[in-house]
């Protein structure tokens, strides 16, 4: 539950947008990473045990909204153990920012790319005037 | 059964030379150590793109980790290997941007006094370039004043506001740009044309992009060759008269299979073809087959790339389009003596990429933050980083190299391939000078918070050099046609045997080498070529 609480801290979502926070889309995903999960608690444990950790959480009730210990934790994540913080910030970045609920309320589409496809403006050549005018730019060589 | 020609590799040089050599009436097989490809499980399938685009479709097999990947070590190396083990190769995930080399690439010696001189020139290649235009469906605008006539093209890729509010910033420099040639099909006469999705560098579902796997293959194999997948190639055999006799393959079973053939064509890029050649080792051949100058694997070349960004005051379209082909320059293409360094560099302008790329480079740049502001930045931040990459011509050095450590075995149960590539000093000084340039393009394109790094460790895209082509059989592998100087019927067609890297992606020059040398080993050892099979009156 621990891991649940920190990992909301630093993803609440935003209530102006809708963005739900992360434990309402992406949990039961990240169950599926379980090495990652047995080693981010380690950290938490750390974290508590730690001066900043010790006195952010307790002096808090409502710990899911906890800003400071959202910026606390990420920088002592990030410097201890930098290597398992990259790999979890990619893990839960990558699926949160993949939920279409998520996606939705950031006004992303909510079908993939394809076969939706995207429009463009055809190309439009007389940009290229200036260009053209200057004349050829390349190397001319002996046999082609 | 013996076979005409056996190609090791299905990437753009073997797709090309086994197209050609078929297409000539010869019994070819295509070995491939992959699998043909699933589109429908391409990532831009699924809203979670970006997650398979980091694991299960990274360029980097060491991250990606696919059953058919072999270990590549680059501990001593500035710049990673990108790769794909595959039916397609790596034009599965390249981009797609297809530029030629230039007539002066051929002859850097001669012109600048560095690298070493090609045997062929640009003209030899010409007719094959054209060929090679019209089977990868390449898209681009005639006119060009950076290259010479060039004409035949798709309609260009459409580059967007964002496109032009670059191409702004070098018409007010003065520079040189141009759209980009893309190996992507267009045009409302294609079949399955580019729907602008964005990432053609995760695979193509739409089966717009050319990879050989949708071009050169299925053509080829509907004129007869076979693809055989699942099927590590571990040695060539040579007979002691020096002469190649077939391969030996590793089959999915772990069964160790020899297969006979007239002539073996080696394409596996320049890091699996040199890998192969030094591991078919023979009492006659102690340093590996073809390798009597003590060259192969030497000359390692990976065009060095940096990146500038910058970010734009709000969010436009730049994730749309093709990601990789946009618009490019060669300003600083050729050799300026005014410079600190000869030879030159590709600016190349990039699209953006998706909600999952902002958020994490966010967070490294401090502009995105944990918590309750986390989602906002995220939107406030995508779509506004603009980017343009300089692609430096790599020089040849024979401390950059490909070697075999004996004393670790990989899957393949071969020795763990070693890179060994650190960046010489031509090409940090251009690599300097380009990161200034594209700096001063964002700019004055009115992007802010420009920055420039490089070179990027993620890049080794374009493995070229070691197993170079020239006349002395002292100081090269293979010669002018292909053939390796001491292994008759053993030939290469992919980016090893370039002498020399240019400043562009090599994709397109490699397919044209592969065409050309395909001719080469029909009137070497199979016939003569007249006006009906001709290149010029083939396509
Ligand atoms: S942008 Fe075009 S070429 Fe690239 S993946 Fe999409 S449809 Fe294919």
């Amino acid at each position: 539950m621990q891991l649940k609480i920190f990992v909301d801290s630093l993803i609440p979502g935003d209530e102006a947008l809708g963005a739900p926070k992360f434990s309402a889309v992406a949990w039961p995903l990240l169950q599926e990473s379980r090495d990652l999960i047995a080693h981010v608690s380690v950290v938490i444990k750390e974290f508590r045990n730690s001066a900043t950790g010790c006195v952010i959480s307790e002096s808090n009730e409502s710990i899911e909204s906890n800003e400071a210990m959202a910026k606390s934790f990420s920088s002592f994540f990030k410097e201890k153990h930098n290597v398992l913080y990259v790999e979890f910030r990619e893990i839960v970045m990558g699926l949160y920012f993949s939920s279409p609920a998520v996606l939705v309320a950031m006004g992303e589409e909510e079908m993939p790319l394809f076969p939706r496809g995207q429009s463009l403006p055809t190309f439009n050549t007389d940009m290229l005037e200036s260009v053209y005018s200057r004349g050829e730019i390349w190397r001319r060589v002996n046999g082609g | 059964m013996e076979y005409d020609v056996i190609v090791v590799g299905s990437g753009a040089g073997g797709s090309a030379a086994a197209w050609r050599l078929t297409k000539l009436g010869l019994r070819v097989a295509c070995f491939e150590r992959g699998d043909w490809q699933t589109p429908d499980n391409y990532p831009s399938t699924g809203l979670d793109w970006e997650i398979k685009k980091r694991k299960a479709f990274s360029p980097n097999p060491s991250i990606r980790n696919m059953k058919s990947d072999y270990t590549i070590d680059t501990s001593e190396s500035d710049i990673d290997i990108a790769n794909f083990n595959g039916v397609g190769g790596a034009t599965v995930l390249f981009s797609g941007h297809f530029p030629r080399f230039h007539p002066s690439d051929f002859c850097t010696y001669t012109l600048d006094g560095v690298g070493v001189d090609w045997p062929i020139t640009y003209s030899d290649l010409e007719p094959y370039f054209n060929v090679n235009d019209k089977v990868m469906r390449v898209s681009g605008l005639a006119g060009d004043p950076a290259y010479p006539e060039m004409k035949g093209f798709l309609p260009p890729i459409p580059i967007g506001e964002y496109g032009e509010m670059i191409a702004e910033g070098f018409n007010r420099l003065g520079w040189h740009w141009w759209p980009s040639y893309s190996a992507i099909s267009t045009g409302s006469r294609s079949d399955s044309p580019c729907l602008n999705l964005g990432p053609c560098n995760t695979g193509c579902p739409q089966g717009a992009k050319s990879s050989t796997d949708v071009t050169y293959l299925p053509d080829a194999m509907r004129s007869g060759l076979e693809v055989v997948t699942h099927s590590v190639v571990v040695k060539v055999e040579v007979t002691s008269a020096g002469k190649a006799k077939g391969i030996w393959v590793l089959e999915s079973t772990g069964n160790r299979r020899f297969i006979a053939s007239k002539v073996v064509v080696l394409a596996c890029n320049a890091i699996g073809t040199a890998r192969l050649l030094l591991a078919s080792k023979s009492d006659d051949q102690p340093q590996g087959a073809a390798n009597s100058s003590g060259l192969v694997g030497k000359n390692l070349m990976l065009h060095p790339l940096g990146y500038a960004e910058g970010l734009f005051d709000r969010a436009i379209d730049l994730d749309k389009g093709p990601q990789g082909c946009c618009i490019y320059s060669h300003e600083f293409y050729e050799t300026d003596e005014e410079r600190n360094f000869k030879r030159g560099y590709t600016l190349h302008v990039l699209r953006g990429g998706g909600v999952l790329e902002t958020a994490l480079a966010g967070l490294d740049r401090r502009e995105v933050h944990w918590g309750s502001s986390l989602v906002k930045d995220v939107v406030a931040m995508h779509r506004r980083r603009g980017s343009i990459a300089v692609i430096c011509e790599d020089l040849p050095e024979t401390s950059n190299q490909v070697l075999l450590d004996e004393s670790r075995i990989d899957n393949d149960g071969m020795p763990v391939v070693i890179v060994k590539y650190r960046l010489g000093g031509n090409s940090k000084a251009m690599m300097s000078h380009g990161l200034t340039q594209a700096r001063r393009v964002l700019k004055v394109a009115a992007l802010k918070k420009v920055m420039a790094f490089g070179p990027v460790r993620e890049a080794g895209w374009h493995i070229l050099g070691t197993a170079r082509m020239g006349n002395d059989p002292a100081t090269s592998v293979v010669n002018m046609r292909g053939e390796t100087h001491d292994v008759d019927g053993l030939f290469i067609a992919d980016g090893s045997v370039f002498p020399t890297s240019s400043g562009v992606n090599p994709a397109s020059t490699i397919q044209a080498v592969a065409l050309y040398i395909a001719d080469q080993i029909y009137e070497t050892h199979f016939g003569v070529l007249t006006d009906g099979n001709a290149i010029e009156n083939f396509c």
